[in-house]
C-alpha cells in the first residue's frame, strides 16, 4: 500500500542522490577553476589562502584577486541564468523559451552597452540597465504571447525577432561608441574575464534576493505550471504572478548580463536536463537548475581557460560548442515526450 | 446554489452567450448541450469565472460571483478543462494540488490535504497511479487523475467541459457514472457534452443551447419528447426501452 507524503528530498533517495552529485559537482567545479590555470595553486593550499595564512605570495594574490572573483562569477551567472530559464519556460508553458533564445539576455545588453556609452562612470547603474532591459525584453514576449495564445511557435520566432532587434541595438551603440563596453567580443560571446568581487557585488544582491522570493513562492509556480485556466480556478491570481515571475526571472538574467555578457545556452539546456532528472517539481528543480548551471558554467570556464592556454577562449564558445552537439542529442533521444496535451 | 441571471458573455463586442437564466442545483448531473460553436464552454467558463460577463448577474451561495475572491470562488467551484498543460509530475502531486485553494501562506499541504488527496484518489479509481508521471498515462487514465484532482478540491460545484472526449466507451460510462455519483452526494455536476445518447441517459435535466441562446430546458424526458433536439442537430434520436432504462441511439 503506497502511503504519503513522499515531496521532500530527505525521504527520496533517488532525488537525494541527484542532489548529493550536483552539490560535489559545483564544489568540484569551484575547486578546479581556483586551482587549474597558468600557474597551478595545489588544493591544499586553497583553504589557508582563503584564511589568509599564505597572504602576501604569488599564489595568494593569483587566486584572491584573479581566479575568486572569476570562480563566484561562473557561479553566480550560471546558477542565475539556468534558474531564470527555467521560470521563463514554466511560467509561459514552453521549453524553447530561454534568456538568450527569447531576447531577455539581449535586452539587458542593449541597456548595458547603452549606459556604457552615456554613463561610462556610472558603474553602480549596470545593474539596474541589466535589469531594466531584461525585463523590457520579457514583457514583450509576454505581450506577445497573450495576444498569439501563446502558441509555441509562433511565441519562440517572434522571440528570436526581438532578440535580433535587440542585437543591432548592441551592434549600433559599439559602432558608435566603440568604448562602451570593454572587451566587445566577450561581452557579445559571453565571457567572463576582468571580474572582481566590487563588479560582482550589485548583481550578487540582486540574484540572493530574487533567489530567495522564487523559493518562496514554489508552490505558486507549481500552479502556475499546469496552465492559465487550471491556475485560475485554483484560485491564483494568474496575471499577476506572471508577472511576478517573469520579473524575478528578467532580475536574474539581467545581474547575470551585467557581467557575463550574453552567455547563451546555460538557460536552455540546465533546465532542460533538471526537468529529465528531477520532473518538474519548482522546489528541486529550482535547486538543482542553481547547482546545474553554476557547475556547467565554470567547467565550462575552465576549459576556455585551458584548451589553448596561453590563450583564452571566450566562454560562451566553449559552451555553444559543448552545449549544442549535446543538447541535439538529448532530442533525438527524447522521442515521444512530450508536455502538452 | 450558483443561479445565473440573464447571462451574457461574448469576445470583444460580439456576443457569444445571450440572456441565459439558470440554476445550478446541488443534487443534480446537469448537461449543456449544442452544435459546435453555441456558447457552452464559455458558459461553462464564464460560471467558474474565468470569462467576463458582459451582462446579467451570477449569485454563488445567494453572493454575487463578482465580490468574492478569486480563492473563494476556487472553495466553491470547481473547473475541469477540455485540454490542459501536462506537466512532469506524478499523479498524487497533481492530484495534490486540488487542495491549493485550502493553503495560506507559504502553502505547505497539511495531513488533511494529504487525507483528502488520497480519498479523491481511491474514489476516482486513481490510486494505483500515484506514483506515475501524468506524461505517461493513457488518456483514459489521465481523466482519472484530472477527475480525483477536481474531488480534491472538494467544492459543493463541478464544471467539467467535455470530459469525455478521447476517452473510450468504458471510460466514458465510468466517467458518466463517478458524476452521477457526486451528484448523489450532494453535489451539483455540471457537463458540456457532445454525446446526445450519453446526455440523455446520465443527466438530471438537459439545457440545450444554439447559437448563444437557451432554447430548451428539461429533465431528459422533456427534451426528448420536445424534438427540439432533432431540429437543432438536424439528427433523428430515438431510443429503446432497456432493463436498465431508456437507451438512446440515431436513426
Amino acid at each position: 500500500m503506497k502511503s504519503w507524503p513522499t515531496f521532500s528530498i530527505r525521504n527520496n533517495s533517488r532525488l537525494g542522490k541527484i542532489f548529493l552529485l550536483l552539490i560535489l559537482l559545483t564544489v568540484l567545479a569551484a575547486l578546479a577553476s581556483i586551482c587549474f590555470g597558468p600557474v597551478f595553486v595545489s588544493p591544499a593550499k586553497v583553504p589557508q589562502i582563503l584564511l589568509g595564512k599564505l597572504s602576501g605570495t604569488l599564489e595568494a594574490d593569483i587566486v584572491l584577486l584573479a581566479r575568486l572573483p572569476r570562480t563566484a562569477g561562473c557561479l553566480l551567472a550560471g546558477m542565475a541564468l539556468a534558474v531564470s530559464g527555467a521560470v521563463i519556460q514554466s511560467v509561459l508553458h514552453n521549453p524553447l523559451a530561454a534568456p538568450n533564445i527569447i531576447g531577455v539576455n539581449s535586452g539587458a545588453g542593449l541597456l548595458v552597452v547603452l549606459v556604457g556609452a552615456l554613463a561610462p562612470h556610472a558603474l553602480w547603474l549596470t545593474p539596474l540597465a541589466a535589469f531594466v532591459g531584461a525585463l523590457l525584453g520579457v514583457l514583450v514576449v509576454l505581450f506577445i504571447a497573450e495576444r498569439t495564445g501563446a502558441s509555441r511557435i509562433t511565441l519562440v520566432l517572434a522571440g528570436v525577432a526581438v532578440s535580433n532587434i535587440f542585437s543591432a541595438g548592441i551592434d549600433a551603440v559599439v559602432t558608435f561608441f566603440p568604448d562602451a563596453v570593454l572587451g566587445y567580443s566577450d561581452f557579445r560571446i559571453g565571457g567572463l574575464t576582468n571580474l572582481s568581487f566590487d563588479r560582482l557585488a550589485p548583481a550578487f544582491w540582486v540574484i540572493l534576493v530574487a533567489m530567495f522570493i522564487l523559493l518562496s513562492l514554489t508552490s505558486e509556480l507549481d500552479i502556475l505550471a499546469l496552465g492559465s485556466d487550471t491556475a485560475r480556478s485554483l484560485g491564483l491570481p494568474v496575471k499577476q504572478l506572471r508577472l511576478v515571475f517573469l520579473a524575478l526571472a528578467a532580475a536574474l538574467a539581467g545581474a547575470a548580463v551585467s557581467f557575463s555578457g550574453l552567455l547563451g545556452f546555460v538557460g536552455l539546456i540546465v533546465p532542460h536536463i533538471m526537468r529529465r532528472c528531477i520532473g518538474e517539481d519548482s522546489r528541486p528543480l529550482l535547486l538543482s537548475c542553481a547547482l546545474g548551471g553554476a557547475a556547467l558554467l565554470t567547467f565550462c570556464d575552465l576549459a576556455a581557460r585551458m584548451l589553448f592556454a596561453p590563450f583564452e577562449l571566450p566562454v560562451g564558445i566553449v559552451l555553444s560548442l559543448a552545449g549544442g552537439p549535446f543538447f541535439i542529442w538529448l532530442l533525438l533521444r527524447q522521442r515521444g515526450g512530450r508536455i502538452h496535451d | 446554489m450558483i443561479e445565473l441571471s440573464h447571462v451574457s458573455a461574448g469576445y470583444g463586442p460580439k456576443l457569444v452567450v445571450e440572456d441565459i437564466s439558470l440554476e445550478l442545483k446541488p443534487g443534480q448531473v446537469l448537461t449543456l448541450l449544442g452544435p459546435n460553436g453555441s456558447g457552452k464552454s464559455t458558459l461553462l467558463r464564464t460560471i467558474a469565472g474565468l470569462h467576463p460577463l458582459a451582462g446579467g448577474q451570477i449569485l454563488v451561495d445567494g453572493t454575487p460571483a463578482k465580490e468574492l475572491t478569486r480563492r473563494q470562488m476556487a472553495q466553491k467551484i470547481t473547473y475541469m478543462p477540455q485540454s490542459r498543460t501536462i506537466p512532469n509530475i506524478t499523479a498524487r502531486k497533481m492530484v495534490l494540488h486540488g487542495r491549493f485553494p485550502y493553503l495560506s501562506y507559504p502553502r505547505r499541504y497539511r495531513k488533511e490535504d494529504y487525507d483528502a488527496a488520497r480519498r479523491a484518489m481511491e474514489r476516482a479509481d486513481a490510486w494505483e497511479l500515484a506514483d506515475s508521471p501524468v506524461q505517461s498515462l493513457s488518456g483514459g487514465q489521465r481523466q482519472k487523475v484530472y477527475l480525483a484532482m477536481a474531488m480534491a478540491q472538494e467544492t459543493q460545484t463541478i464544471l467539467m467541459d467535455e470530459p469525455t472526449t478521447y476517452l473510450d466507451i468504458q471510460h466514458q460510462l465510468n466517467l458518466m457514472t463517478v458524476s452521477q455519483q457526486l451528484a448523489r452526494q450532494g453535489a451539483a455536476v455540471v457537463l458540456v457534452l457532445h454525446d446526445l445518447c450519453l446526455a440523455l441517459r446520465f443527466s438530471d435535466c438537459c439545457v440545450l443551447l444554439q447559437e448563444g441562446r437557451m432554447v430548451q430546458q428539461g429533465s431528459p424526458e422533456e427534451v426528448f419528447q420536445s424534438g427540439v433536439l432533432d431540429k437543432v442537430f438536424h439528427a433523428r434520436l430515438c431510443r429503446a426501452q432497456t432493463e436498465g432504462g431508456w437507451r438512446y441511439y440515431y436513426d
